[in-house]
């Protein structure tokens, strides 16, 4: 007579080998590897190109190093979105959950993995912006600004793409989500600078990790100057459009069926 | 063994709500191969996600000797699934793929090149699955399964896209894990082919249970018949209803049931009764499963 015998329970938690497979797929993909490849680049070129076109004002190495930062953040949001999407999108996350029930535990190796990879491109695309600005020749300004200033770039881009994985498991579908996040980003949030008073523009999301990077603009008005938050202030407020979109989508991942 | 208790599932609300799992209640015998059959939409994927819970159930419960899925400490050395051949991402490589799988779920990595030799895809182990065939895919989502040496394997329809060749590979394979104690859930269509190695089968339709029993059992309701043609229909009927036979004649031919070719000829020798014509008709299990299933299927041609 045959019977099924279940497994002992195994003190061992089941984190590291998820994180594990995580960072195996994260690293498989070429995908992964050009984004990272592109955001240096994107970094580089944006502060060479500043350097070397805008001669009318002087401009700072301290600033434009991180001018690329604000692309940055919107790839971190689209890799944390297809971090999830990709799953549903090709079937691989039926048997993960099949290997692994707990959907809570999928969803916190998954937050790691995008905001690890979120900081990647976020030091990546400094990185270059600081190669190319040294390159165009910019001079450093206050360089002890820069360390400080990584640190928040750093913010911005995790929390971007824990905001974007948190998009992806309420959405799911990776397109809708990646043209809804992008024309939100690019289209509307700046139509709704122009439109809304700035004492409500701050708690834009994308508005608000740009502040992150205190850049200095000339476009600022002056009532979006006086009205702007602090550095500490607008990342709570990204992490508060990223911590509610991960609630969210982790009850939804709980609650619906995995096709 | 494995068991599922009056398990309902139904998509949707309102009126435009379906039922598609009616208060299904079975067991699944522990080192036996069974096969799930029904009809288009009778159920049978949305039941195989239930037991994996990648569905839940609105009603019922499944259990693993006991154990529901989501309780087992290690459900990948307890169940290995394969609901969907393409389930990898066509970018990666099945070495990647299954070593990210074996990571997951707590399998030593040793195990990822045991079951690319396994399935016959250790040649291919390093090309991007994205160029794969049904089959090849077919058979690496079940090197998948096989990779925490399960002790269930469920499948759906995965002959699907195999070619004959992989076919009678995946019955080899199918049979061999069961002969090693392990249990085998599998969903086909070819009902010729589970045949072929089913211990038992569950017939579903409409997302009702419309049998569950082995397979012997439904071969012993395979009925057989015996036709004849000869020039003295009326002297051969009469003699075989002399005999206790069930025989009628209708266009010209007598049909006898539950009678043998030699019997019949035996008889009819003995009378110097002259036969044209004697052949042996039997309904397949196909026939008897398809009308188990008839008025449970949702889609039919006209």
């Amino acid at each position: 007579m045959h019977t099924i015998t279940t497994p002992a329970p195994t003190n061992r938690s089941p984190l590291p080998g998820a994180l594990h497979s995580e960072w195996l797929k994260t690293s498989s993909l070429r995908s992964n590897r050009a984004i990272v490849l592109a955001t240096f680049i994107g970094g580089a070129a944006t502060s060479l190109l500043v350097a070397t076109f805008v001669t009318d004002e002087v401009l700072y190495l301290t600033d434009v190093a991180f001018y690329w930062t604000v692309v940055s953040a919107m790839l971190a949001a689209v890799c944390g979105i297809t971090a999830f999407s990709a799953e549903v999108q090709h079937g691989t996350l039926a048997p993960l959950l099949v290997a692994r029930p707990s959907r809570r535990s999928l969803a916190l190796t998954k937050l790691a993995t995008v905001t690890a990879f979120g900081a990647v491109l976020g030091i990546v695309g400094v990185a270059g912006g600081l190669a190319g600005g040294v390159l165009g020749g910019l001079p450093t300004g206050d360089g002890a600004l820069i360390p400080e200033t990584i640190v928040w770039a750093l913010v911005d881009t995790m929390l971007s793409a824990a905001l974007g994985l948190g998009i992806a498991m309420i959405v799911r579908h990776g397109s809708a989500a990646i043209s809804g996040l992008l024309i939100w980003g690019l289209v509307v949030e700046n139509l709704l600078t122009v439109f809304l008073p700035a004492s409500v523009v701050r708690f834009l999301p994308f508005y608000a990790g740009t502040q992150l990077l205190a850049i200095e603009s000339d476009l600022d008005s002056p009532d979006a100057i006086a009205s702007a938050l602090g550095r500490t202030q607008s990342a709570l407020v990204l992490a508060a459009y990223a911590s509610i979109a991960l609630v969210v989508g982790m009850a939804m991942l709980k609650r619906r069926d995995v096709e | 063994m494995i068991t599922l208790t009056g398990i309902t599932k139904r998509f949707g609300t309102g009126t435009e709500s379906r039922l598609a799992v009616d208060d299904l209640t079975f067991d699944i015998a522990a080192g036996r191969v069974t096969g799930f059959v029904g009809p288009n939409g009778a159920g049978k994927s949305t039941t195989m996600r239930m037991m994996v819970g990648l569905t839940c159930p609105d009603n019922g419960e499944i259990r693993y000797d006991g154990v529901t899925h989501h309780e087992l400490p290690q459900p990948s050395k307890v169940v290995g699934a394969v609901l969907d051949p393409h389930c990898m991402h066509p970018g990666r490589t099945p070495r990647q793929h299954l070593r990210a799988a074996a990571a997951h779920g707590g399998i030593p990595a040793r195990r990822v090149d045991e079951v690319l030799a396994d399935v016959g895809l250790s040649s291919v182990a390093d090309r991007r699955a994205g160029g794969f065939s049904l089959g090849m895919r077919q058979r690496l989502a079940l090197a998948g399964a096989l990779l925490g040496e399960p002790q269930v394997l469920l499948l759906d329809e995965p002959s699907n896209g195999l070619d004959p060749e992989g076919i009678r590979w995946l019955r080899t394979r199918l049979a061999d894990f069961a002969m090693q104690g392990g249990t085998v859930f599998i969903s086909s269509h070819l009902i010729s082919e589970l045949a072929m190695f089913a211990d038992d089968l569950v017939v579903i339709g409409g997302g009702r249970l419309l049998a569950a029993e082995s397979l012997e059992d439904l071969t012993r309701r395979v009925d057989r018949s015996v036709t004849i043609t000869t020039p003295d229909t009326d002297d051969l009927l009469a003699l075989l209803q002399r005999n206790g036979l069930d025989a009628n004649s209708a266009a010209g031919r007598i049909q006898v049931r539950g009678a043998t070719v030699d019997h019949i000829s035996q008889l009819a020798y003995e009378h110097r009764i002259r036969l044209v014509e004697v052949g042996e008709v039997a309904t397949s299990l196909e026939d008897i499963l398809l009308a188990l299933t008839h008025s449970a299927t949702e889609f039919t041609s006209a």
